[in-house]
């Protein structure tokens, strides 16, 4: 295995790391994957999750480029005017441009953890040569159902509702989330498209969907409670679905950690 | 090196041992070093690292605009560097703190450097810094003093995780996940060599000047004064930021007042 630190982008501003399997291991028909930043968590991920990813990917073959994008991490802030959804596909194209001219990448998987699930799924829309795609806690509302279930299954969820100090963090959390409401990021409203037909253009491409949801986060009620079955029938074997039992949104477990490393492998391995 | 829009270079890279090599971002003034040192940041470990690094990033550039040519580097075991969690010692991250100081000498041309460091980077900078005689000044930024009461501080909060987080260790893991640090392991050997460090307990002088940052220097008096009687000219500055060590990266906490301090402090002049 060899990893080497990549600067790329129009104007080389923004950071990767690159890593490639050792010879004997090296699979030059297995997609090269892309693993996008989780929040404002620079390239390692959280935890150091996306390095252990990489890590383990290349173990079995797979050239894997780990990068910031623009204004996170060790990557300068853009300059485009574009919004930021839109700059930071770009920037994902940008660096499967990097793995095309440099490591003779044709198809891509792209992975991401919670906004990085996002973006990777909007790039897996819109770029013809990724054929797979790792969704891993991908964010979307909380629903009813996922505050009733922490209510019944999780003493935390009392716990936390009686901690005096919460309250300050509480309010400052409801305040972003209406900032977010009002800021355009440039990011398609749920409500302006139609998931369903995505998701159906995407199986019809053959792209191989992987989502997991960990137990305690609120994609879990979406994809696994909700949405399951009708996701398995859509999917055509192509969807697949997972769940970490007992880890929350933010990997806090070492054996989540571990249960997510062998469930992305497995499933990888198996394209 | 390529120079990017900013106008401020930076170059990503990795260095030391070809087997088991330390990931670096070299930051580069603008118009070249006007100053006669380099400076080597040293971050704290596990989410601490995670969560400050944003901050190291713009430490960095401030640095570099300066005039300073800057290091930021990752242990062995943590962030880009190669190697385990597990794997790691505090004997193993002191030489990766010796090996980034010459990488900063060889990359800048300077002889003399200047360490920055957080929490157990902090430590780490100091014994380093007792082990030679080309670092000019150190900046101890909320240094934990003793690894005992440092570990004690991170068990209570691995306490408060699994109390509060939406966690629930699997059945027959309960042991291991108490023995956890937010996420990150902290194998036997590491946890044993921070339970002894006892920064108080050294006589050796780290560097010419020294500067003391926190909110509230107060709890260093102890440290101010071993310094003081080793030689070093301390100097301490209370400075009202938030713990950035202690919030999640979401937030995006950049504590400017500290990083405004730490600038002025090193471009004063010696």
């Amino acid at each position: 295995m060899r990893e080497s630190a990549v600067l790329f982008g129009s104007t080389r501003s923004l950071v990767g790391i690159v890593t490639e399997p050792a010879a004997e291991v090296a699979r030059p028909d297995a997609p090269a994957v892309l693993i996008l930043n989780s929040g404002l968590i620079h390239r390692v991920g959280p935890k150091r999750l996306h390095v252990r990813l990489a890590r383990r990917l290349a173990g079995v073959g797979f050239t894997c480029m780990r990068i910031d994008l623009s204004g996170i991490g060790d990557s300068r802030s853009g300059s485009s005017i574009d919004a930021i959804h839109e700059r930071w596909c770009s920037e994902a194209r940008e660096a499967m441009r990097l793995l095309r001219e440099h490591h003779g990448a044709r198809r891509f998987l792209v992975a991401g953890n919670c906004s990085g699930a996002a973006l990777s799924y909007f790039v897996a829309l819109a770029e013809p040569d990724v054929v797979a795609a790792a969704l891993i806690n991908p964010p979307n509302p909380r629903p009813l159902r996922y505050y009733l279930r922490l209510a019944l299954k999780h003493p935390a969820f009392w716990r936390r509702l009686v901690r005096r100090d919460q309250w300050s963090h509480r309010v400052q959390k409801a305040r972003q989330r209406l900032a977010r409401l009002n800021a355009d990021t440039g990011r398609p409203s749920a409500t302006a498209r139609n998931p369903l037909e995505e998701l159906r253009s995407l199986i019809e491409r053959g792209v191989h969907l992987l989502v997991v949801n960990c137990e305690w986060d609120a994609s879990y009620d979406q994809f696994q409670v909700a949405h399951r079955e009708q996701l398995r029938a859509l999917g055509n074997g192509r969807i697949h679905l997972e769940s970490i039992p007992g880890s929350d949104h933010d990997f806090n477990l070492v054996s989540g950690q571990e249960r997510l490393l062998d469930v992305v492998q497995r499933w990888a391995a198996s394209l | 090196m390529v120079v990017d829009q900013t106008g401020t270079p930076r170059l990503p890279f990795f260095f030391g041992d070809a087997d088991s090599p330390l990931f670096g971002c070299y930051d580069h003034p603008p118009d070249g070093p006007t100053r006669d040192r380099a400076v080597v940041l040293c971050y704290p470990m596990g989410q601490e690292y995670i969560r400050t690094h944003r901050s190291f990033v713009q430490l960095a550039t401030r640095l570099a605009r300066a005039g300073f040519p800057v290091l930021r580097f990752d242990y062995f075991g943590s962030g880009d560097s190669a190697g385990d969690a597990e794997d790691a010692t505090l004997a193993r991250w002191l030489a990766d703190v010796h090996s980034a100081m010459d990488e900063a000498k060889r990359r800048s041309g300077r002889r003399r450097v200047s360490l920055v460091g957080l929490r157990l980077g902090a430590a780490l900078a100091a014994l380093a810094a007792s082990e030679r005689d080309d670092v000019d000044s150190l900046v101890l930024w909320a240094p934990l003093l003793q690894g005992r009461s440092y570990l004690r501080e991170l068990r209570a909060l691995q306490a408060e995780l699994l109390r509060f987080a939406y966690v629930r260790p699997e059945p027959g893991t309960e042991r291991h996940a108490a023995d956890e640090i937010l996420g990150f392991v902290l194998p036997d050997p590491l946890r044993e060599e921070i339970e002894a460090l006892d920064l108080l307990a050294s006589s050796a002088c780290p560097a010419r000047e020294v500067l003391i940052l926190d909110h509230d220097t107060s709890r260093f008096a102890a440290l101010e004064q071993t310094l003081a009687a080793a030689g070093a000219h301390v100097e301490s500055r209370s400075v009202p930021d938030p713990a950035i060590w202690l919030a999640e990266p979401f937030r995006g906490l950049v504590p400017h007042r500290t990083l405004t301090c730490i600038v002025e402090w090193l471009s004063r002049p010696s």
